[in-house]
Parts: C-alpha cells; sequence; structure tokens
C-alpha cells in the first residue's frame, strides 16, 4: 500500500498521484483480465459546517468543488471506471429560522424527511444549512455530471459514478466528529437531547459504498439491472433513528458516569452565536480588504468558531433519513445495501472499542465537532492501551489512506 | 371597653402617611418592572421559545417512539458484550485496484470513512494478509 499526501486543489500534484506507478505485487496479484480497473473511493471534504454566507463560499468550494473536478479529471486520465463520492445527507437540510414568533407553535420545517428526491432539495445558496452543505451539492453535481464520460485511453471505456449521502452525523470509532468525540471530551454540554435524527455508523456506511461499487461494476459488465449510474442514495442505519438524548443515556451509563451531557439552552446559544458570527464575519471581512482595524480583532481559534448560527439546524432539526430506496435490491432500482446495524449498537461498538483503547489519542476526534467548553471539563481519562498496541502491530496500515486535502 | 389613644393611632397611621408609603412603594415597583421589564420579556421568550425546540413533535416521535434508559442500555451491553453484529451482505474480493482519495488526519476530514474502509477491505479479504503490508492486492 502506497500513502501519497497532495494537495488535492492542485490538479498537477492530483495527477501526478494517480499516475505514480503500482507496486509489484499489486499488478503481479490483480487478475491479467481486469488489471487496468480501477475503483475511486473518494471521501475528502473540507467540513467548514459553521460558515454559511457567500462571501466565506470559496473556502468550502475550493476543496470540495475544485478538488472533486481535479479527481475526476484525474480518474479519468488514468483510466479509473468506478467512483463513489461520500457526499452527505446534510445537502437534504433546508435551512430555517428557528427563532420564532410567540404565535407559533413550532416550524413546519422542524421535522425533515430527507429522501432521495431531488426535487426537494434545496435551490438557493440560503436554503442550504451551511457552505458545506452548498459545496458538497455542487460536488455531487461534478461527480454526477461525470457519469458515462469517456475514460483512459482505449476506446469505448467510460466511468460509471455516484453519490452516497450518508447522515445526518457519521459515526464510529477511530477518528469520529460526534460519538467518539463526546467519549474523548467526556464532559460534553449540549443543547440537542430532544433532537431525533438518524445516524450512520460507519460499517453501515463502508457497506454502502461497496455496494454501490458493487452495482456500477456489474453495469460495467453488461448487467441488466436498472442503470443507477450519477445518482446520489440517501444512507442510514437500520431501525428507528434516536435522539441525541438516547445516545447520551447509553454514553453516560455504559461509561458510568465518566461521559456527561449537562443541558444549555439552545435559545440562549443562539444569540450568542449571532454575536460570534457577526465578530467573525467582521474581523475576516477586515482581513480580507487589509484594514488596519484587522489587527484589533484577533482571529476566533479553536471551538469559538464552531458555535455559530449554522450549527443549529443542524442539530436542532428532526433530520430523519429515508434509505428505502438504497435497500431495494439491485433488480428494482437499488443498491442492495443491507446497513444492518442499529445506531445504539454501532454506538455500544464506538464504547467498546474506545474502552478497550482503539479510539484514545484520537486526534481528529479530540479535536474537532462540537467539542465546546473543553476547558470547562474534566480531562479525558487515558484508558489502557493494549488492544489498541495490537491493532497497529497488526495493521501498520490502519490509518493510511491516499491522498490528503490540504492543511 | 378598650381605651384607644386615638391620637397616637393617626400619628401611625395617619391617612396621609399611609397614602406616602403606598404611593413610594408603587414608584419602586414600577421603576424595578420598568427596569427588568426587558430582562424578564428576554427570560421568557428564551424559556417559550426552548420549549418549541426541545419538545418533540408528534410526527417525529411516530417514527422513533422509543426512548432509552441506563436499564436499555446496560441490556443492550449485555446481549453485545461477546458479540460483534456482522454487516450483512459485504461484497468479498474484485481484484480490482483501489484509490482511496482522502482521509488523513488533519482538521475536518474524512478520515473517518477511508480509514475503515481499508480495515474492511482487509476483513473482506481484497487485501491479502500474507502479503508484506506495504505491497497489498489492488491498494495503492
Amino acid at each position: 500500500m502506497q500513502f501519497i499526501t497532495v494537495d488535492i486543489t492542485n490538479s498537477v500534484a492530483v495527477e501526478a498521484a494517480f499516475r505514480a506507478p503500482w507496486t509489484k505485487s499489486a499488478i503481479s496479484s490483480s487478475s491479467s483480465l481486469i488489471e487496468t480497473a480501477i475503483t475511486v473511493f473518494h471521501t475528502a471534504a473540507n467540513i467548514r459546517f459553521f460558515e454559511r454566507h457567500l462571501e466565506l463560499f470559496d473556502r468550502s468550494t475550493r476543496v470540495n468543488v475544485i478538488g472533486t473536478q481535479n479527481v475526476i479529471n484525474a480518474a479519468r486520465k488514468v483510466g479509473v471506471d468506478v467512483m463513489i463520492y461520500t457526499s452527505s445527507a446534510s445537502v437534504g437540510l433546508r435551512n430555517l429560522r428557528l427563532f420564532f414568533w410567540p404565535w407559533e407553535k413550532e416550524s413546519n420545517k422542524l421535522v425533515q424527511i430527507v429522501t432521495d428526491d431531488d426535487t426537494q432539495l434545496p435551490k438557493r445558496h440560503e436554503d442550504f444549512f451551511s457552505n458545506y452543505a452548498a459545496s458538497k451539492f455542487q460536488a455531487e453535481a461534478v461527480v454526477r455530471a461525470s457519469d458515462n464520460l469517456p475514460t483512459g485511453d482505449t476506446a469505448n471505456k467510460t466511468l460509471r459514478t455516484g453519490c452516497l449521502r450518508p447522515g445526518n452525523a457519521i459515526f464510529g470509532p477511530r477518528g469520529d466528529m460526534n460519538c467518539g468525540a463526546w467519549l474523548v471530551r467526556q464532559f460534553n454540554p449540549t443543547w440537542a437531547t430532544s433532537t431525533v435524527q438518524s445516524f450512520t455508523y460507519v460499517e453501515n456506511c463502508v457497506a454502502a459504498h461497496l455496494c454501490y461499487e458493487a452495482r456500477l461494476i456489474d453495469l460495467q459488465a453488461g448487467s441488466k439491472n436498472p442503470d443507477i449510474g450519477g445518482q446520489a442514495f440517501a444512507i442510514s442505519d437500520a431501525g428507528p433513528p434516536p435522539t441525541y438524548g438516547d445516545m447520551y443515556t447509553i454514553m453516560e451509563t455504559l461509561t458510568d458516569g465518566q461521559c456527561t451531557f449537562p443541558h444549555l439552552s439552545p435559545t440562549l446559544m443562539m444569540i450568542l452565536a449571532h454575536l460570534i458570527e457577526w465578530y467573525y464575519r467582521t474581523q475576516q471581512s477586515f482581513v480580507r480588504r487589509g484594514s488596519r482595524f484587522a489587527s484589533l480583532m484577533p482571529a476566533l481559534k479553536g471551538d469559538l468558531v464552531i458555535l455559530q448560527p449554522s450549527i443549529f439546524p443542524l442539530v436542532l432539526v428532526h433530520l430523519i433519513i429515508d434509505d428505502s430506496r438504497a435497500r431495494l435490491s439491485p433488480d428494482k432500482g437499488g443498491l442492495g445495501y443491507e446497513g444492518s446495524l442499529t445506531s445504539t449498537e454501532g454506538l455500544y461498538q464506538t464504547i467498546d472499542e474506545y474502552r478497550s483503547g482503539v479510539g484514545l489519542s484520537d486526534q481528529r476526534s479530540d479535536g474537532a465537532g462540537f467539542g465546546l467548553f473543553r476547558f470547562w471539563g474534566k480531562k479525558p481519562t487515558k484508558v489502557k492501551e493494549s488492544r489498541a498496541d495490537n491493532l497497529v502491530d497488526a495493521v501498520p496500515q490502519f490509518i493510511l489512506t491516499e491522498i490528503s486535502n490540504p492543511p | 371597653m378598650v381605651n384607644v389613644d386615638r391620637s397616637s393611632f393617626f400619628v401611625v397611621f395617619n391617612p396621609n402617611g399611609l397614602h406616602s408609603i403606598v404611593m413610594d412603594l408603587f414608584s419602586l415597583v414600577i421603576g424595578l418592572t420598568y427596569l427588568w421589564m426587558p430582562l424578564l420579556a428576554l427570560w421568557s421568550y428564551i424559556y417559550w421559545n426552548d420549549r418549541c425546540l426541545t419538545t418533540i413533535p408528534r410526527s417525529a416521535l411516530s417514527l422513533s417512539p422509543k426512548r432509552w434508559r441506563p436499564t436499555d442500555a446496560r441490556m443492550l451491553e449485555e446481549k453485545l458484550s461477546n458479540s460483534h453484529v456482522p454487516i450483512k451482505a459485504l461484497p468479498t474480493k474484485t481484484g480490482r485496484r483501489y484509490i482511496i482519495v482522502g482521509g488523513v488526519c488533519l482538521e475536518y476530514m474524512f478520515k473517518l470513512i477511508s480509514g475503515h474502509l481499508i480495515s474492511t477491505f482487509f476483513l473482506i479479504g481484497r487485501v491479502s494478509w500474507s502479503l508484506d503490508c506495504n505491497e497489498i492486492i489492488g491498494a495503492r
């Protein structure tokens, strides 16, 4: 296995990485008939879910849209014939006003069902919950438009593509920005306890990627199943969706109270978030214009940046994902996806791995996500390291992947 | 017959003095109300808006009727403690090569999915355990 680090926004570097020679064993072990058949799983993304205004949009599109276009261009030059893109179910999340008028009991949009119906997706930039979702939607369009385009030097060879929309939160051991991060931080003030949301456990997510790849390989081989290339499928866990509060209860119980989730007022936090956003935009505006006032306003750092209004629709809307189309059999136009784990089963496995040492000292879990008020809580407790050490010894390329995003 | 010193009674409860005290207290209440009214209104709004945001709508409850309690969590632990729930219907070997884009441990990256994709490749045999770890079938 090779591991190549390049800037995904640099088209030349991405193409060079795709053209890097394969290892000898990769060539010798592949079947001679299909040795040029290559699949790309494109999972790279810049998740700036806390920005929602157009003046900051290029920060998301640089990696998510331009980077995706670079990956597709490079893939076509080396003859890749199947590509699966990891999008997000949050492209279907409609932005909404969460400060209600006194005569409103609840907003009709507070319960949202995400389906594969593209006509239901937001159309205007301000209808997406953040720049992240808007940029993922644009990236999806790039990927879907590339379906059936010629690839490689061989005549009649085409690239088949597809997008997956897992969500709303993807979680699991080793790098999770939600449940794994809560385990690492332990003290997790929250205002989302009552929110019902679909989750996607990472093993289910991987299964969906492999299912979609298998379907596209079938189509390349002449399958008579309905052509599902160039489409987007929403996926989530099996069973009814839990609330965040259900997940908190399981975590508090199974960590014997080490993880805690004190409740904060969502309205009060939204007021604070608007103030932070005003400061953030003003400071960024001064920096962009080279104003001398920029030096008077220090840049926001750490978790404070995340506390901006766009995270509130993300965690307060009851977002239910309907993945029934992905679960259809291939002959009915589905993926044959059987994500069989429920979110609570996935959460147990996440906690179990963490308790045994696999999830500890995870930089991503500790450094991203909704890790507000870390200074307030307890320091994470070190857990035993034996299983983690064993796993790393056994699978040294466990955390290696191929092409990275720019810092 | 109780003798009441009417002169001292009217000194303490002089209607004019009483009126003055009542008016002073009334003014104080009005002043405090003006002072606290915006804060009271803000607090009331926050309380009311929080109720709107944290009440699970019926349509969502119908899709997610069960709430988890600590006893349920313990039962889940008991059920799963000795078994890893297998994922059904994972496709097996394809003989293809794979390029996985994304996932280095940088801030806000999809390390999670790519890392698990690779470990799943091991589980389902798309990557051979017998080979040297740096030379794996199909994986670049």
